[in-house]
């Protein structure tokens, strides 16, 4: 029954039978929505956890949250992804990906709280969902064709005519309802089709699903697409009360154009953007010198993208635009970022590219070389080189033929995943995922991304501790706040402690990071994960433009799901679902074989220091500072002994890091305890 | 740049700027850091000196770092190994001395770039200026 931000059902296909079935999402209420639901899901319909993601019955949920669809500030129009993974290594876990865009709303306009897929399709199909009427349809048409092409191929099937401006009836009957919409669709490239590691989900222009390789994984199970349009509404509990928090966070919070509070010293550095946020500041690492608007997700009142008059890299943000920093031409560069979009790929895991030259540099990569590739390697930094190299990934042809499995697999292959991984000539510290932040400085990062499933690509702390003083301190500013303040503020908001953000070579062990970490994982299983609070806006858990720099968490987020739920829930209550989130995907990571001597890190984390300068919140000699932390490493007995208190804090054994019975029966999770049980994996 | 400050060069030989400007091998080449909120601190390895114009100056780099135009990362490069690497791998001994005595030290990266890029300017443009010079005569000879 549709009411508070859910519209009631949540669609069910079974790709080998060609079955569908409605599951009504209240029976899954409890978990939110996003991923909460799809953990859940997943954990009661695959009976054996320990299949690889390529496996027939491998469930895929696209979720979206009671928030979707509405005009909740930056978190209507995010779809939260999940089930087993192929890119991590050594293990494929059960994972997680999500993207941008208006396909979550429009999923709900449609009548549907998500789609679940399962099974696996002899031949090539896409799903076609209009309103209640859900068709399973050939894709031979559209095998082959690139993300942007096949998408513009089923707007002209749906919609029945070649320019998809007009109004049309969605089914030819009267009353079904009529829309100038083009159908959200979530597609897969060739990368995807050929089942690539590294195929990445791509809605509209650059919204894409890169982590997990979840488009290989729908290449697996022939889903080319799925396509949804909807004329349907999402009901809001009070409709007022959600209009009124919009307008004070877009007041209190937003960029005015007309009289900015916080404006970058220097026009047209996008770097600063992090910290005035102005519109179209996303795309970080391209500067706008070309005609350009900004652009946003479903109901967000930031717009942090960008639409290019060229049409290049449209949508694109974050790190898209690193695939090519080394072009010379800015039309270049957007070229190759579009390029991978439309094959597929996910860019996180290829842009390592450059390591590979280096190998080619060392003689051992390269025509007729111990690693052979006959990709114009002497062009290396030219558009020439980024369309060869990229075609090769995605269609696995010459060094691609290694790279399909992605670059962690491939390096092992070639028998330099040790020598690499320990000089620190490739950083990929857990899980096989690329670097983001230094795991030996920002550890609620690598301690999350540790114990969990890949890169967690989580902000939240990021933007404050490390960024804002980064960003000031390289224009010669001084920070915008004293690092006293912000480590008070950020005890404040998260219901921690000034301590729990002492990033200093002790800090970093303690127990209060801990409490800070463990928050960090509630916080995003739930608000983020599961109620789609977009990572770039919330948490906001420090503002710089209002007087007391007080940010809304965690004010906002329990405000605007009553809004539009109707429900009372506190920061504190989201994150008790949190916890049962995680404790849900640690338990299904333990029964696909986690154990505790798999969570560490490559050796380069423990064994090669930091070298740049890395501004970074921490208390030191009683004293909090910005320091620039080079020389870090971190500490194996010390991450041992990190881990001990960490698998306690969580209720886990600490010999094994598994949910101990009495954990899981805590959470009303009996029945996971008893699949433990099964598989002898209950810790102690 | 105020008049005194400016570092006089003494004009290179064609010889000179076709060795400065060649291709290093992988033992000699720089590495710096993109620091960007895409990625955090990435590795970039560079294998000569207009390699490293273009990390340091962006792509039109007649743009200082952090200015209008530039890409909207921080690359960096530590100053003392961007000294070593000029002098003992490039070879551009005057360029690497300037560097060493007028970047100043304990000031932001900002301004250290700000005076890098001044250099960098009036020294490349000597090397345009002597490789135009062979064009021109090599035309001139095929003209003939």
């Amino acid at each position: 029954m549709a009411q508070g931000g859910y519209v009631g059902k949540i669609l069910y296909v079974n790709l080998t039978d060609k079955t569908t079935e409605e599951i009504p999402t209240s029976r899954y209420g409890q978990w939110g929505g996003g991923h909460g639901i799809g953990s859940a899901i997943f954990f009661d319909r695959v009976k054996d956890k320990t299949i690889d993601g390529y496996h027939p019955d491998n469930l895929v949920a696209f979720m979206s949250s009671p928030l979707s669809g509405t005009l909740a500030p930056s978190a209507s129009g995010r779809t939260e992804v999940t089930g087993i993974g192929i890119q991590s290594y050594p293990v494929g876990w059960f994972t997680r990906s999500n993207f941008g865009g208006r396909w979550a709303g429009m999923v709900k306009y449609a009548g549907w709280d998500g789609v679940v897929v399962q099974g696996k399709s002899e031949t090539p199909v896409w799903l076609n969902i209009v309103n209640d009427t859900v068709t399973i349809e050939d894709a031979s048409g559209l095998w082959g064709l690139n993300t942007h092409e096949t998408q513009e191929e089923i707007w002209s099937i749906v919609t029945g005519q070649p320019d998809v401006r007009e109004w049309w009836n969605l089914d030819g009957a009267r009353d079904s309802g009529r829309s100038t919409q083009k159908p959200a669709v979530v597609c897969i490239g060739p990368a995807g089709e050929n089942g690539n590691r590294n195929g990445c989900l791509l809605h509209d222009a650059g919204n894409g699903g890169g982590q997990g390789g979840f488009g290989g994984v729908l290449g697996s199970k022939n889903l080319k697409a799925i396509s949804v349009i909807g004329t349907g509404s999402v009901p809001v509990a009070d409709p007022a009360a959600l209009m009124e928090l919009r307008g004070e966070i877009m007041s209190k919070y937003g960029y005015n154009v007309d009289d900015p509070v916080l404006e970058t010293p220097f026009p047209g550095v996008n770097l600063y953007g992090i910290l005035t946020q102005q519109p179209g500041y996303g795309p970080l690492l391209w500067a706008a010198k070309r005609p350009a608007r900004p652009q946003g997700c479903m109901g967000c009142y930031r717009n942090c993208r960008m639409n290019h008059e060229t049409g290049l890299a449209n949508g694109n943000q974050c790190v898209e635009s690193l695939y090519f920093m080394a072009g010379e031409d800015q039309d270049d560069v957007m070229r190759a970022v579009t390029l991978l979009d439309q094959m597929g790929i996910n860019v996180y895991d290829v842009f390592q590219h450059e390591y590979l030259f280096g190998l080619y540099q060392q003689g051992i990569l390269g025509p007729g070389k111990q690693i052979h590739s006959e990709l114009p390697w002497d062009k290396y930094g030219t558009y020439e080189f980024m369309e060869a190299f990229t075609l090769a990934v995605a269609h696995g042809t010459d060094i691609g033929a290694d790279l399909k499995d992605g670059m962690t697999r491939a390096v092992v292959k070639w028998g330099r995943w040790d020598i690499d991984t320990s000089n620190g000539t490739l950083t990929r510290p857990q899980w096989g995922f690329s670097e983001h932040y230094d795991p030996r400085l920002e550890v609620d990062w690598s301690y999350g991304s540790l114990f969990g499933d890949r890169d967690i690509n989580e902000h939240d702390f990021n933007w404050h501790v490390h960024w804002m003083p980064l960003v000031t301190g390289a224009v010669g500013q001084d920070p915008l706040m004293s690092a006293e303040r912000m480590a008070e503020l950020l005890g404040a908001a998260t219901g921690t402690s000034a301590d729990a953000f002492d990033y200093s070579p002790e800090g970093i062990y303690s127990d209060a990071r801990l409490d800070a970490v463990t928050w960090h994982r509630y916080y995003t299983r739930f608000w983020k994960q599961s109620i789609s609070f977009c990572d770039w806006a919330w948490p906001n858990l420090i503002s710089y433009v209002t007087p007391d720099n007080v940010g809304g968490t965690p004010t906002y987020e329990p405000a605007l799901f009553k809004a539009v739920t109707g429900r009372d829930m506190t920061m504190e209550d989201g994150l008790a679902i949190g916890r049962r989130i995680w404790n849900l995907d640690r338990a299904i990571w333990v029964l696909q074989g986690r154990t505790r001597e798999m969570e560490v890190f490559t050796n380069y984390v423990y064994d090669v220091p930091t070298k740049a300068p890395y501004p970074l919140l921490a208390k030191e000699d009683g004293k909090w500072g910005y320091g620039i932390h080079v020389g870090r490493t971190l500490d194996r007995e010390k991450i041992e002994d990190m881990k001990d208190r960490f698998y306690k804090l969580h209720g886990w054994g600490v010999e094994t890091g598994w949910p101990t019975r009495a954990t899981l029966e805590s959470l009303d999770l009996g029945n996971v305890a008893e699949e433990l049980a099964k598989a002898d994996k209950l810790g102690s | 740049m105020s008049d005194e400050n400016v570092t006089a060069f003494e004009e290179p030989t064609v010889e000179q700027v076709e060795r400065w400007l060649r291709k290093l091998s992988y033992e000699e080449r720089l590495t710096g850091y993109k620091m960007t909120a895409t990625a955090g601190n990435t590795k970039v390895d560079m294998y000569s000196l207009p390699e490293a114009v273009l990390f340091l100056f962006g792509t039109r780099w007649d743009s200082p770092m952090l200015q209008a135009g530039f890409k909207g990362g921080i690359n960096w490069v530590d100053v003392t190994e961007l000294v070593v690497w000029l002098r003992d791998a490039v070879g551009d001994t005057e360029l690497a001395r300037a560097v060493e005595e007028r970047v100043p030290t304990g000031e932001s990266y900002h301004a250290q770039s700000l005076v890098l890029h001044e250099l960098f300017t009036e020294r490349v443009n000597q090397y345009r200026g002597v490789r135009e010079a062979v064009m021109a005569v090599a035309q001139a000879t095929e003209a003939d």
